[in-house]
Protein backbone atom coordinates (compact mmCIF):
# COMPACT_ATOMS: atom_id res chain seq x y z
CA UNK A 1 0.00 0.00 0.00
CA UNK A 2 2.83 2.49 0.83
CA UNK A 3 4.44 1.96 -2.38
CA UNK A 4 1.33 2.68 -3.48
CA UNK A 5 1.56 6.14 -2.82
CA UNK A 6 5.07 6.19 -3.33
CA UNK A 7 4.43 5.62 -7.21
CA UNK A 8 1.14 7.74 -7.33
CA UNK A 9 3.26 10.69 -5.48
CA UNK A 10 5.74 10.02 -8.40
CA UNK A 11 3.22 10.80 -11.10
CA UNK A 12 2.49 14.23 -9.47
CA UNK A 13 5.82 15.55 -10.04
CA UNK A 14 5.19 18.64 -12.00
CA UNK A 15 7.04 17.64 -15.39
CA UNK A 16 5.17 14.08 -15.55
CA UNK A 17 2.10 16.01 -15.21
CA UNK A 18 2.42 18.76 -17.50
CA UNK A 19 3.34 15.41 -20.58
CA UNK A 20 0.27 13.43 -19.03
CA UNK A 21 -2.12 16.70 -19.52
CA UNK A 22 -0.47 17.62 -23.10
CA UNK A 23 -1.67 14.18 -24.09
CA UNK A 24 -5.11 14.36 -22.84
CA UNK A 25 -5.68 17.78 -24.70
CA UNK A 26 -4.15 15.71 -27.69
CA UNK A 27 -6.35 13.28 -27.25
CA UNK A 28 -9.09 15.33 -27.45
CA UNK A 29 -8.72 17.37 -30.07
CA UNK A 30 -8.56 14.14 -31.90
CA UNK A 31 -12.57 13.46 -31.02
CA UNK A 32 -12.86 16.36 -32.61
CA UNK A 33 -16.54 17.50 -33.95
CA UNK A 34 -16.65 15.81 -37.56
CA UNK A 35 -15.83 12.23 -36.59
CA UNK A 36 -17.92 10.08 -38.10
CA UNK A 37 -18.87 6.36 -36.88
CA UNK A 38 -20.91 3.58 -38.26
CA UNK A 39 -21.59 0.31 -36.41
CA UNK A 40 -23.87 -2.49 -37.33
CA UNK A 41 -25.30 -5.26 -34.88
CA UNK A 42 -27.59 -7.59 -34.78
CA UNK A 43 -29.85 -6.37 -31.14
CA UNK A 44 -34.17 -6.50 -30.70
CA UNK A 45 -34.40 -9.28 -32.96
CA UNK A 46 -33.06 -7.29 -35.97
CA UNK A 47 -30.37 -5.66 -37.75
CA UNK A 48 -29.56 -1.93 -36.48
CA UNK A 49 -26.94 0.53 -38.43
CA UNK A 50 -26.23 3.47 -36.37
CA UNK A 51 -24.77 5.97 -38.52
CA UNK A 52 -23.39 9.23 -36.31
CA UNK A 53 -22.34 11.95 -39.32
CA UNK A 54 -20.53 13.92 -36.63
CA UNK A 55 -18.91 13.92 -33.18
CA UNK A 56 -19.10 10.86 -33.15
CA UNK A 57 -16.78 8.93 -30.53
CA UNK A 58 -16.36 4.88 -29.51
CA UNK A 59 -17.54 5.67 -26.05
CA UNK A 60 -21.09 7.24 -27.37
CA UNK A 61 -21.27 4.31 -29.84
CA UNK A 62 -20.75 1.81 -26.96
CA UNK A 63 -23.58 3.79 -24.81
CA UNK A 64 -26.13 3.92 -27.69
CA UNK A 65 -25.62 -0.07 -28.45
CA UNK A 66 -25.90 -0.44 -24.89
CA UNK A 67 -28.59 0.98 -24.47
CA UNK A 68 -30.65 -1.08 -27.55
CA UNK A 69 -29.78 -4.58 -25.61
CA UNK A 70 -31.08 -2.96 -22.21
CA UNK A 71 -34.73 -2.32 -23.89
CA UNK A 72 -34.30 -5.36 -25.48
CA UNK A 73 -33.74 -6.90 -22.14
CA UNK A 74 -36.55 -5.20 -20.42
CA UNK A 75 -39.47 -5.06 -23.01
CA UNK A 76 -38.84 -8.60 -25.03
CA UNK A 77 -41.67 -10.60 -24.78
CA UNK A 78 -40.13 -13.89 -25.16
CA UNK A 79 -37.17 -13.40 -23.07
CA UNK A 80 -37.04 -15.26 -19.70
CA UNK A 81 -37.28 -12.45 -17.03
CA UNK A 82 -37.64 -9.11 -19.22
CA UNK A 83 -40.26 -7.38 -17.19
CA UNK A 84 -42.69 -8.12 -19.91
CA UNK A 85 -42.05 -11.48 -18.79
CA UNK A 86 -42.35 -10.66 -15.22
CA UNK A 87 -45.28 -8.88 -15.64
CA UNK A 88 -46.92 -11.29 -17.88
CA UNK A 89 -46.04 -14.12 -14.98
CA UNK A 90 -47.13 -11.89 -11.87
CA UNK A 91 -51.03 -13.46 -11.66
CA UNK A 92 -52.36 -9.95 -10.32
CA UNK A 93 -49.82 -9.18 -7.95
CA UNK A 94 -47.82 -5.64 -8.32
CA UNK A 95 -45.38 -5.71 -10.26
CA UNK A 96 -41.99 -2.98 -10.56
CA UNK A 97 -40.62 -2.31 -13.56
CA UNK A 98 -37.91 0.27 -14.92
CA UNK A 99 -38.57 3.55 -15.75
CA UNK A 100 -38.60 3.12 -19.34
CA UNK A 101 -40.54 0.17 -19.34
CA UNK A 102 -43.35 1.87 -17.27
CA UNK A 103 -43.18 4.51 -19.75
CA UNK A 104 -43.68 2.78 -22.82
CA UNK A 105 -46.42 0.82 -21.47
CA UNK A 106 -48.38 4.02 -20.83
CA UNK A 107 -47.56 5.80 -24.32
CA UNK A 108 -49.43 1.90 -25.41
CA UNK A 109 -52.49 2.45 -23.50
CA UNK A 110 -52.07 6.25 -24.66
CA UNK A 111 -51.79 5.37 -28.42
CA UNK A 112 -54.13 2.57 -28.13
CA UNK A 113 -57.12 4.81 -26.45
CA UNK A 114 -56.44 7.12 -29.89
CA UNK A 115 -55.95 4.88 -32.09
CA UNK A 116 -59.83 3.11 -30.83
CA UNK A 117 -57.66 -0.23 -30.24
CA UNK A 118 -56.56 -0.88 -33.42
CA UNK A 119 -52.80 -1.37 -31.86
CA UNK A 120 -53.50 -3.17 -28.68
CA UNK A 121 -50.59 -3.81 -25.95
CA UNK A 122 -53.11 -5.86 -24.45
CA UNK A 123 -52.57 -9.18 -27.04
CA UNK A 124 -49.70 -10.45 -25.50
CA UNK A 125 -51.25 -14.10 -25.20
CA UNK A 126 -52.31 -13.54 -29.15
CA UNK A 127 -49.19 -12.30 -30.46
CA UNK A 128 -47.65 -15.46 -28.21
CA UNK A 129 -50.61 -17.78 -29.97
CA UNK A 130 -49.47 -17.12 -33.74
CA UNK A 131 -45.69 -17.14 -32.58
CA UNK A 132 -45.23 -15.03 -35.97
CA UNK A 133 -41.24 -14.14 -36.20
CA UNK A 134 -40.38 -16.95 -33.95
CA UNK A 135 -39.69 -20.82 -34.85
CA UNK A 136 -43.56 -21.62 -32.96
CA UNK A 137 -45.18 -20.32 -35.72
CA UNK A 138 -48.43 -21.65 -36.77
CA UNK A 139 -52.13 -21.26 -37.21
CA UNK A 140 -54.02 -21.23 -34.16
CA UNK A 141 -57.56 -22.76 -34.00
CA UNK A 142 -60.77 -20.47 -34.17
CA UNK A 143 -61.51 -21.39 -30.65
CA UNK A 144 -57.56 -20.55 -29.29
CA UNK A 145 -58.25 -17.12 -31.38
CA UNK A 146 -61.70 -16.66 -29.62
CA UNK A 147 -59.89 -17.84 -26.14
CA UNK A 148 -56.84 -15.53 -26.82
CA UNK A 149 -59.23 -12.27 -27.85
CA UNK A 150 -61.54 -12.58 -24.49
CA UNK A 151 -58.08 -11.98 -22.45
CA UNK A 152 -57.15 -9.38 -23.86
CA UNK A 153 -58.68 -5.49 -22.76
CA UNK A 154 -56.71 -1.82 -22.01
CA UNK A 155 -58.60 -2.01 -18.38
CA UNK A 156 -56.65 -5.31 -17.28
CA UNK A 157 -53.33 -3.10 -17.92
CA UNK A 158 -53.41 -0.82 -14.07
CA UNK A 159 -50.81 1.79 -13.67
CA UNK A 160 -50.08 2.51 -10.18
CA UNK A 161 -47.81 4.98 -10.62
CA UNK A 162 -44.01 4.76 -9.08
CA UNK A 163 -42.89 2.23 -11.98
CA UNK A 164 -45.90 -0.25 -10.43
CA UNK A 165 -48.53 -1.67 -12.56
CA UNK A 166 -50.89 -4.58 -12.37
CA UNK A 167 -52.36 -7.21 -14.66
CA UNK A 168 -56.04 -8.10 -13.95
CA UNK A 169 -58.04 -11.32 -15.43
CA UNK A 170 -55.93 -13.13 -17.89
CA UNK A 171 -54.27 -10.36 -20.10
CA UNK A 172 -50.47 -10.26 -21.29
CA UNK A 173 -48.95 -7.41 -22.16
CA UNK A 174 -46.78 -7.26 -25.63
CA UNK A 175 -45.30 -4.05 -26.46
CA UNK A 176 -42.92 -5.42 -29.31
CA UNK A 177 -45.12 -3.04 -31.51
CA UNK A 178 -43.87 0.19 -30.81
CA UNK A 179 -40.55 -1.05 -28.65
CA UNK A 180 -38.36 -0.63 -31.27
CA UNK A 181 -39.71 3.38 -32.41
CA UNK A 182 -38.95 4.27 -28.30
CA UNK A 183 -35.53 2.64 -29.24
CA UNK A 184 -35.11 5.29 -31.80
CA UNK A 185 -36.05 7.88 -29.67
CA UNK A 186 -33.61 6.66 -27.27
CA UNK A 187 -30.83 6.88 -29.88
CA UNK A 188 -31.54 10.48 -30.48
CA UNK A 189 -31.86 11.88 -27.16
CA UNK A 190 -28.47 10.11 -26.14
CA UNK A 191 -26.85 11.55 -29.64
CA UNK A 192 -28.19 14.82 -29.51
CA UNK A 193 -27.05 14.92 -25.41
CA UNK A 194 -23.28 14.00 -26.83
CA UNK A 195 -23.93 16.97 -29.26
CA UNK A 196 -24.73 15.17 -32.17
CA UNK A 197 -26.19 16.98 -35.15
CA UNK A 198 -26.53 14.78 -37.83
CA UNK A 199 -27.26 10.73 -37.76
CA UNK A 200 -29.23 8.00 -39.49
CA UNK A 201 -30.38 5.43 -37.22
CA UNK A 202 -31.91 2.67 -38.68
CA UNK A 203 -33.37 -0.19 -36.22
CA UNK A 204 -34.57 -2.91 -38.64
CA UNK A 205 -36.20 -0.95 -41.51
CA UNK A 206 -37.33 1.68 -38.88
CA UNK A 207 -35.75 5.06 -39.74
CA UNK A 208 -34.86 7.87 -37.47
CA UNK A 209 -32.58 11.06 -39.46
CA UNK A 210 -31.36 13.63 -37.15
CA UNK A 211 -30.66 16.58 -38.43
CA UNK A 212 -29.82 17.04 -42.08
CA UNK A 213 -27.08 16.30 -44.81
CA UNK A 214 -25.77 19.35 -44.76
CA UNK A 215 -27.75 21.88 -46.25
CA UNK A 216 -30.29 19.31 -47.88
CA UNK A 217 -32.28 17.05 -46.08
CA UNK A 218 -31.95 13.15 -45.78
CA UNK A 219 -33.08 11.49 -48.73
CA UNK A 220 -35.53 8.00 -47.06
CA UNK A 221 -36.91 5.23 -49.87
CA UNK A 222 -39.70 3.67 -48.94
CA UNK A 223 -39.88 -0.40 -49.33
CA UNK A 224 -41.92 -1.82 -52.46
CA UNK A 225 -44.26 -3.98 -50.27
CA UNK A 226 -44.35 -6.59 -53.53
CA UNK A 227 -40.23 -6.77 -53.76
CA UNK A 228 -38.32 -9.52 -51.53
CA UNK A 229 -35.48 -7.01 -52.39
CA UNK A 230 -34.34 -3.57 -50.81
CA UNK A 231 -36.25 -1.85 -53.44
CA UNK A 232 -38.16 1.15 -52.97
CA UNK A 233 -41.10 2.64 -54.62
CA UNK A 234 -40.16 6.41 -53.82
CA UNK A 235 -38.47 8.91 -52.04
CA UNK A 236 -38.77 11.67 -48.86
CA UNK A 237 -37.28 14.02 -48.20
CA UNK A 238 -36.85 14.61 -44.50
CA UNK A 239 -34.78 16.03 -41.93
CA UNK A 240 -35.28 15.46 -37.40
CA UNK A 241 -37.69 12.78 -37.96
CA UNK A 242 -38.80 9.22 -37.87
CA UNK A 243 -39.70 7.12 -41.12
CA UNK A 244 -41.31 3.72 -40.15
CA UNK A 245 -42.90 1.58 -42.81
CA UNK A 246 -45.18 -1.52 -41.59
CA UNK A 247 -46.79 -3.97 -44.51
CA UNK A 248 -47.44 -7.56 -44.80
CA UNK A 249 -44.36 -8.32 -46.61
CA UNK A 250 -42.11 -8.21 -43.21
CA UNK A 251 -42.78 -10.96 -40.73
CA UNK A 252 -44.88 -14.11 -41.98
CA UNK A 253 -45.09 -17.56 -42.30
CA UNK A 254 -46.98 -19.90 -44.55
CA UNK A 255 -49.62 -22.50 -43.16
CA UNK A 256 -50.19 -25.64 -43.75
CA UNK A 257 -53.16 -24.43 -45.91
CA UNK A 258 -50.46 -22.81 -48.08
CA UNK A 259 -52.23 -18.99 -47.10
CA UNK A 260 -49.41 -16.59 -46.02
CA UNK A 261 -49.81 -15.44 -42.68
CA UNK A 262 -48.17 -11.86 -41.75
CA UNK A 263 -47.17 -10.60 -38.25
CA UNK A 264 -49.56 -7.22 -38.17
CA UNK A 265 -52.12 -8.76 -36.00
CA UNK A 266 -56.19 -7.41 -36.26
CA UNK A 267 -56.81 -7.20 -32.07
CA UNK A 268 -60.62 -7.09 -33.14
CA UNK A 269 -60.74 -10.50 -35.80
CA UNK A 270 -57.70 -12.25 -34.08
CA UNK A 271 -56.36 -12.83 -37.52
CA UNK A 272 -53.16 -10.48 -39.57
CA UNK A 273 -55.68 -7.46 -40.73
CA UNK A 274 -56.84 -8.00 -44.26
CA UNK A 275 -57.72 -4.39 -46.16
CA UNK A 276 -56.76 -3.10 -49.35
CA UNK A 277 -53.20 -2.24 -47.99
CA UNK A 278 -50.01 -3.84 -48.37
CA UNK A 279 -47.84 -1.53 -46.32
CA UNK A 280 -48.01 2.16 -44.72
CA UNK A 281 -45.23 4.72 -43.56
CA UNK A 282 -45.42 7.02 -41.04
CA UNK A 283 -43.58 10.21 -40.61
CA UNK A 284 -43.58 12.00 -37.41
CA UNK A 285 -40.56 13.29 -34.84
CA UNK A 286 -41.82 10.29 -31.96
CA UNK A 287 -40.88 7.70 -33.42
CA UNK A 288 -43.02 5.39 -30.73
CA UNK A 289 -45.91 6.96 -31.83
CA UNK A 290 -44.90 6.47 -35.67
CA UNK A 291 -44.27 2.69 -34.04
CA UNK A 292 -48.14 2.38 -33.11
CA UNK A 293 -49.75 4.22 -35.37
CA UNK A 294 -48.15 2.42 -38.68
CA UNK A 295 -49.61 -0.61 -36.74
CA UNK A 296 -53.22 1.07 -36.48
CA UNK A 297 -53.19 2.27 -39.70
CA UNK A 298 -52.78 -0.50 -41.33
CA UNK A 299 -55.47 -2.23 -39.29
CA UNK A 300 -57.62 0.55 -40.17
CA UNK A 301 -57.20 -0.14 -43.80
CA UNK A 302 -56.84 3.05 -46.03
CA UNK A 303 -59.80 5.54 -45.75
CA UNK A 304 -59.94 5.52 -41.46
CA UNK A 305 -56.57 5.35 -41.56
CA UNK A 306 -56.08 8.50 -43.94
CA UNK A 307 -58.91 10.33 -41.61
CA UNK A 308 -57.08 9.35 -38.63
CA UNK A 309 -53.52 10.35 -39.50
CA UNK A 310 -54.92 14.02 -40.84
CA UNK A 311 -56.30 14.19 -37.67
CA UNK A 312 -53.28 14.87 -35.72
CA UNK A 313 -51.31 17.31 -35.87
CA UNK A 314 -47.35 16.58 -37.06
CA UNK A 315 -47.88 13.60 -38.35
CA UNK A 316 -48.18 12.19 -41.94
CA UNK A 317 -48.63 8.99 -43.66
CA UNK A 318 -48.21 7.04 -47.05
CA UNK A 319 -50.16 4.10 -47.92
CA UNK A 320 -49.87 1.85 -51.08
CA UNK A 321 -52.54 -0.43 -51.62
CA UNK A 322 -52.45 -4.08 -53.19
CA UNK A 323 -53.55 -2.49 -56.69
CA UNK A 324 -50.26 -0.43 -56.33
CA UNK A 325 -51.66 2.69 -55.84
CA UNK A 326 -50.25 5.29 -53.71
CA UNK A 327 -51.85 7.64 -51.35
CA UNK A 328 -50.80 10.36 -49.29
CA UNK A 329 -51.54 12.36 -46.58
CA UNK A 330 -52.11 16.71 -47.55
CA UNK A 331 -48.47 17.58 -45.53
CA UNK A 332 -46.48 14.94 -47.00
CA UNK A 333 -47.11 15.78 -51.19
CA UNK A 334 -43.95 18.46 -51.40
CA UNK A 335 -41.71 16.08 -49.82
CA UNK A 336 -42.39 12.49 -51.89
CA UNK A 337 -41.38 11.50 -54.93
CA UNK A 338 -42.34 8.50 -57.00
CA UNK A 339 -39.41 6.44 -58.52
CA UNK A 340 -41.36 3.32 -59.16
CA UNK A 341 -43.90 3.96 -62.33
CA UNK A 342 -45.29 0.83 -61.54
CA UNK A 343 -47.03 2.19 -59.13
CA UNK A 344 -50.13 4.76 -59.47
CA UNK A 345 -50.03 8.50 -57.40
CA UNK A 346 -53.30 8.77 -56.43
CA UNK A 347 -53.89 12.86 -55.73
CA UNK B 1 13.32 9.58 -8.12
CA UNK B 2 12.26 5.83 -7.74
CA UNK B 3 8.32 6.57 -8.34
CA UNK B 4 9.42 9.05 -11.19
CA UNK B 5 11.15 6.45 -13.37
CA UNK B 6 8.40 4.07 -13.04
CA UNK B 7 5.84 7.39 -14.06
CA UNK B 8 7.83 7.85 -17.17
CA UNK B 9 7.38 4.08 -17.91
CA UNK B 10 3.57 4.13 -17.70
CA UNK B 11 3.56 7.25 -19.19
CA UNK B 12 5.56 5.67 -22.24
CA UNK B 13 3.11 2.48 -22.21
CA UNK B 14 0.21 5.22 -22.59
CA UNK B 15 1.56 6.91 -25.69
CA UNK B 16 2.64 3.70 -27.08
CA UNK B 17 -1.37 2.06 -26.81
CA UNK B 18 -2.54 5.72 -27.75
CA UNK B 19 -0.32 5.67 -30.94
CA UNK B 20 -1.45 1.72 -31.37
CA UNK B 21 -4.84 2.79 -31.46
CA UNK B 22 -4.82 5.47 -33.98
CA UNK B 23 -3.16 3.43 -36.12
CA UNK B 24 -5.05 0.57 -35.94
CA UNK B 25 -8.46 2.70 -36.98
CA UNK B 26 -7.14 4.18 -39.51
CA UNK B 27 -5.84 0.64 -41.18
CA UNK B 28 -9.69 -0.47 -39.90
CA UNK B 29 -10.82 2.23 -41.85
CA UNK B 30 -9.09 2.28 -44.90
CA UNK B 31 -10.70 -1.53 -45.91
CA UNK B 32 -14.03 0.41 -46.46
CA UNK B 33 -13.04 2.29 -49.16
CA UNK B 34 -12.58 -0.25 -51.93
CA UNK B 35 -15.41 -2.19 -53.84
CA UNK B 36 -15.58 -4.83 -50.64
CA UNK B 37 -18.28 -6.72 -49.07
CA UNK B 38 -18.66 -6.93 -44.91
CA UNK B 39 -19.64 -10.22 -43.63
CA UNK B 40 -21.00 -9.96 -40.27
CA UNK B 41 -22.07 -13.14 -38.33
CA UNK B 42 -23.93 -12.52 -34.98
CA UNK B 43 -22.02 -9.46 -33.10
CA UNK B 44 -18.46 -10.93 -34.20
CA UNK B 45 -16.25 -8.50 -35.78
CA UNK B 46 -17.18 -8.42 -39.22
CA UNK B 47 -15.29 -9.85 -42.35
CA UNK B 48 -14.00 -8.11 -45.33
CA UNK B 49 -13.69 -9.63 -48.84
CA UNK B 50 -13.41 -8.66 -52.42
CA UNK B 51 -16.58 -7.78 -54.20
CA UNK B 52 -14.20 -8.54 -57.27
CA UNK B 53 -12.88 -11.86 -56.15
CA UNK B 54 -15.29 -14.75 -57.32
CA UNK B 55 -15.83 -16.92 -54.80
CA UNK B 56 -17.91 -19.52 -52.56
CA UNK B 57 -18.08 -18.10 -48.28
CA UNK B 58 -19.36 -21.36 -46.10
CA UNK B 59 -20.57 -19.88 -43.62
CA UNK B 60 -22.53 -22.69 -42.02
CA UNK B 61 -22.25 -23.54 -38.22
CA UNK B 62 -23.44 -26.39 -36.50
CA UNK B 63 -27.24 -26.92 -37.89
CA UNK B 64 -26.93 -23.50 -39.94
CA UNK B 65 -26.34 -23.68 -43.29
CA UNK B 66 -25.48 -20.58 -44.97
CA UNK B 67 -23.38 -20.64 -48.27
CA UNK B 68 -22.53 -17.02 -50.19
CA UNK B 69 -21.96 -16.99 -53.32
CA UNK B 70 -19.48 -13.47 -54.98
CA UNK B 71 -19.49 -13.59 -58.75
CA UNK B 72 -18.43 -11.12 -61.38
CA UNK B 73 -19.27 -8.42 -59.23
CA UNK B 74 -22.94 -9.80 -57.90
CA UNK B 75 -23.25 -11.36 -54.21
CA UNK B 76 -26.13 -14.03 -53.30
CA UNK B 77 -27.23 -16.26 -50.90
CA UNK B 78 -26.86 -19.97 -53.01
CA UNK B 79 -27.78 -21.93 -49.83
CA UNK B 80 -29.39 -21.57 -46.73
CA UNK B 81 -31.74 -23.49 -44.02
CA UNK B 82 -33.28 -21.27 -42.62
CA UNK B 83 -36.89 -21.11 -41.96
CA UNK B 84 -38.18 -18.24 -43.75
CA UNK B 85 -35.60 -18.29 -46.28
CA UNK B 86 -35.85 -14.55 -47.13
CA UNK B 87 -32.17 -14.19 -47.93
CA UNK B 88 -32.19 -16.57 -50.29
CA UNK B 89 -34.58 -14.64 -51.97
CA UNK B 90 -33.28 -11.70 -52.07
CA UNK B 91 -31.56 -12.77 -54.52
CA UNK B 92 -28.87 -11.11 -56.29
CA UNK B 93 -27.06 -7.43 -54.77
CA UNK B 94 -24.71 -5.30 -56.39
CA UNK B 95 -25.18 -1.63 -55.30
CA UNK B 96 -23.59 -0.37 -52.27
CA UNK B 97 -25.52 -0.43 -49.87
CA UNK B 98 -27.58 -3.30 -50.57
CA UNK B 99 -27.35 -6.08 -47.98
CA UNK B 100 -28.53 -9.84 -47.62
CA UNK B 101 -29.69 -10.61 -43.87
CA UNK B 102 -30.62 -14.03 -42.44
CA UNK B 103 -32.19 -13.05 -39.48
CA UNK B 104 -32.85 -16.39 -37.67
CA UNK B 105 -28.72 -16.78 -38.45
CA UNK B 106 -27.84 -13.55 -37.71
CA UNK B 107 -25.76 -13.03 -40.61
CA UNK B 108 -25.66 -9.92 -42.33
CA UNK B 109 -23.82 -9.12 -45.94
CA UNK B 110 -23.13 -5.67 -47.36
CA UNK B 111 -21.38 -3.95 -50.03
CA UNK B 112 -19.77 -1.48 -48.84
CA UNK B 113 -18.22 2.04 -50.90
CA UNK B 114 -18.83 5.32 -51.36
CA UNK B 115 -22.46 5.82 -51.38
CA UNK B 116 -24.00 6.77 -55.05
CA UNK B 117 -27.20 5.81 -54.99
CA UNK B 118 -30.46 8.27 -54.30
CA UNK B 119 -31.17 7.01 -51.19
CA UNK B 120 -29.19 7.74 -47.57
CA UNK B 121 -31.35 4.78 -46.48
CA UNK B 122 -34.42 2.30 -46.95
CA UNK B 123 -37.52 2.49 -44.61
CA UNK B 124 -38.97 -1.36 -44.55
Amino acid sequence: MNRLFLFLGGMMKKRVLAVFLLCLLLLTSCADTTATMKEVQFVMSTVVSLDLRDHATPVLMKTLMNRLSEIDVLMSLQKRGSDIDRLNQSQGEVVTVDPSTYHVIEKALEYSRVAGGTFDPSIGHLVNLWGIGTEKAKLPTQEEIEEALQSRGLENIELLGNNQLRLHGETQVDIGAIAKGYAADEMVRIAKEAGVKSAIFNLGGNVYVLGSKGKSPFRVGIQNPFSDRDDYLGIVDVQDTSVVTSGNYERFFVADDGKRYHHILDPQTGYPAESELSGVTVISSNSTMADAFSTAIFVMGLEKGMDFIESIEGVEALFVTNTRDVYMTSGLRSSFTLTDNTFRLVE
Amino acid sequence: MNGMKRADVVLMIFLLLLAGFFILRNVQGSQETAATIEIRQGNEEPVYVSLHEDQTIDLSRGEFVNIIRIEKGIVFMEEANCRDQLCVKKGHITHVGDSIVCLPHRIAVTILGEREGEIDVLSQ
